[in-house]
């Protein structure tokens, strides 16, 4: 993260304002915070979630737009999360992992003991650019308030080797907001997966 | 005498109206500056429900003067509603999540130093490819609200705080790039500052080439006739004619002085921009022809920002053509003015801030962007932002340098071929919109921050 290093081989978390308390408190971790935006999941929206694409059911696509609402909320506006709610944000930093660094997102504890759980995926590969998106879940009794600009996750990061990231393209897409990604099948769920389909479901 | 059912319906419009604001200003909670337009048009609506309460209930049947009291009021009442209608609908909807909430704040900085006072933006979508501002405060002024609009800005803190309503295109609204338009939107905001300057720069120049087209006007009118009101502007070319009114003259001073504007903050970017907003439009009666709109610009370039203009990496930019301006005598003669208004005009923007000045600055802030963007960094990194005047100026170099790294082709390439985007380059025009798009929100960010030192 140091600025005489050549950009490329840098961490880059930006805005990051608070360079003086850097690794001061966790020497292996950074606080982020809630973006701006939201993806407010409606149950209405979609029968279920299938991103394997198995059922005969209507599911969810993976735009954003058409799972939920999305809205832009500004600082220190107040987000009511209902307890087991889940609410797709973002964190305001925008991260850039060179190849020599792995991160993992985690929930900050301070929130979790009331309730709000951060994530639930939460491996940041080398080579990763923009916010990254971040699924809000309240596992407590009662609703619990957040707003964007509150730092309720953080970064904890390990070093990798051997990573060569030349031509490849970022891991996940490099965007602004919250996003659902694309679910792509591997190899072997392709095997596993699509060649079990009975043929009335084909 | 309007009937009693026409006299109804009326009152039903107003109160219907009234409780769809209502309900729209409680649906958008978090947008604050929308919450003062939609107070003040309710405040508007109950008063002229009131005045037509009053004037039915003191009606006389068979009394002449309280039956064309009453004619009156319904006139003008129903003049109002419609007028409330058209304000209402350039507010709505302003909570669309494709509005890029994110550099509104940083955009409200650059529009206070414009208007020399505290200003909130808001932006509404609209289908129809272009960008507009209008300023609330002088929209109400019109329409003889002001009254209303004090009331609902009063605030104990400080100085009202105008809005500025911004039309954003709806179906690009994600490409930041397309934003450089905003230099020319917020350059009307200036020239309304400096309207008195603006007369008196180019009033000589005005009369000079009247004077010059003495003998062709007096010839046109004679063939085309001078509407009366710019509602008989509809047949072809009548608008023409009307250009000889000092309105419309004005009018085209005025979106020139805020083309020059954008040319010194952005550039050639906001002539890359104009290609894209302008394809199939010559001109109307509110804008000059495109082409030469074109024309001053790069002239301004070329004379004032030298180094800008010869700048290589714009050369596709620069070659490009508008369709030619008619041919007919007041198109020449409105051109003309525009033309040689460029000098008086370019005098009143030597004070007008702006990164692309200074070579040496601009050669490393561009260095510096094309650096970061290289490497999926936001353009904002290790910046420092500690003023109003600062956040301008990084806005605009900000917008200026990613542009030139979106057309310079080679650069481009290679950085599609970095990221193994070679054949999905909506992809990288993507990425490179979030990085601007982020850093542009990080300048208010920074700013916010470095306030609580």
């Amino acid at each position: 993260m140091r600025p005489d290093q050549p950009l490329g081989e840098r961490l880059v978390v930006e805005p990051f304002l608070d360079e003086d308390d850097l690794f001061k408190v966790s020497p292996a971790s950074i606080d982020v915070h809630l973006g701006n935006r939201f993806v407010f999941l409606r149950r209405g929206r979609s029968v279920l979630q299938d991103p394997l694409q198995l059922s005969h059911y209507p599911s969810a696509s993976d735009d954003p737009e058409a799972q939920g609402t999305e809205v832009f909320l500004p600082f220190g506006t107040p987000v009511f999360l209902h307890p087991g709610q889940l609410v797709l944000g973002h964190t305001l930093e925008w991260i850039r992992l060179p190849s020599t660094l792995t991160a993992h997102v985690d929930g900050r504890s301070i929130w979790g003991r009331r309730g709000l759980i951060v994530v639930t995926a939460s491996a940041v590969q080398p080579g990763s650019a923009g916010t990254i998106t971040l699924e809000l879940a309240n596992a407590g009794e009662v609703a619990v308030v957040i707003s964007p600009g509150a730092a309720v996750a953080q970064l904890v990061f390990d070093e990798v080797t051997g990573t060569d990231l030349r031509g490849r393209r970022p891991p996940f897409g490099v965007g602004n907001k919250p996003s659902f990604g694309r679910y792509k099948k591997s190899r072997l769920e392709r095997a596993l997966l699509d060649q079990s389909v009975p043929n009335d479901r084909k | 005498m309007p009937s009693e059912w026409q006299m109804d319906c009326l009152t039903s419009r107003i109160r219907s109206l009234h409780l769809e604001i209502g309900r729209v200003a409680e649906k958008q909670p978090a947008h604050a500056a929308t919450h003062r337009i939609h107070g003040a048009l309710r405040s508007i609506l109950k008063r002229f429900d009131r005045l037509l309460d009053d004037a039915r209930r003191r009606a006389v049947p068979d009394q002449v003067r309280s039956v064309s009291a009453l004619e009156h009021t319904y006139g003008v009442v129903a003049k109002e509603l419609t007028r409330v209608t058209t304000m209402f609908r350039m507010c709505d909807r302003v909570d669309s999540p494709r509005i890029p909430f994110e550099i509104l704040r940083s955009l409200s900085h650059l529009a206070s130093i414009f208007a020399g006072a505290p200003v909130d933006i808001v932006v509404h979508l609209s289908t129809e490819y272009n960008y507009e501002i209008t300023s609330v405060s002088r929209q109400f002024e019109r329409y003889r609200w002001t009254t209303w609009w004090h009331a609902a800005v009063a605030s104990p803190d400080g100085p009202d705080r105008d809005v500025l309503l911004m039309i954003f295109p709806s179906y690009e609204v994600g490409t930041t790039l397309l934003h450089a338009a905003a230099a020319h939107e917020l350059g009307h905001v200036l020239a309304h500052r400096m309207d008195a300057e603006i007369s008196t720069a180019v009033g000589n120049t005005i009369t000079e080439v009247l004077e010059e087209f003495t003998e062709e006007r007096r010839e046109f009118v004679e063939v085309q006739g001078v509407p009366r009101e710019m509602k008989d502007s509809s047949s072809e070319n009548a608008w023409r004619v009307l250009l000889y009114r000092d309105s419309l003259i004005t009018k085209w001073i005025r979106e020139t002085f805020a083309d020059l504007v954008a040319a010194r903050l952005v550039g050639p970017a906001y002539l890359a921009v104009m290609d894209r907003l302008s394809v199939g439009q010559r001109g109307d009666i509110f804008h000059p022809p495109i082409a030469v709109r074109r024309r001053i610009i790069k002239s301004y370039l070329k004379r004032h920002l030298r180094h800008v203009f010869v700048d290589p990496a714009w050369r596709d930019v620069k070659q490009g053509e508008a369709p030619k301006p008619a041919r007919d005598v007041a198109t020449r003669c409105g051109s003309a003015i525009c033309e040689r208004a460029l000098e008086p005009l370019a005098a009143l923007l030597v004070g007008l801030n702006t990164p692309l000045a200074d070579r040496q600055i601009l050669a490393d802030g561009v260095r510096r962007v094309a650096d970061r963007l290289d490497n999926l960094a936001p353009p904002s990194l290790d910046l420092s932002i500690t003023n109003i005047g600062e956040v301008a100026s990084a806005f605009w170099l900000m917008i200026y340098a990613s542009a030139r790294y979106r057309v310079s082709i080679r650069r481009y390439a290679a950085f599609c071929e970095r990221y193994g985007w070679q054949n999905t380059t909506e992809i990288a025009d993507s990425a490179l919109n979030s990085m601007l798009l982020n850093a542009l929100q990080n300048l208010d960010v920074k700013l916010r921050w470095e306030s609580t030192r």
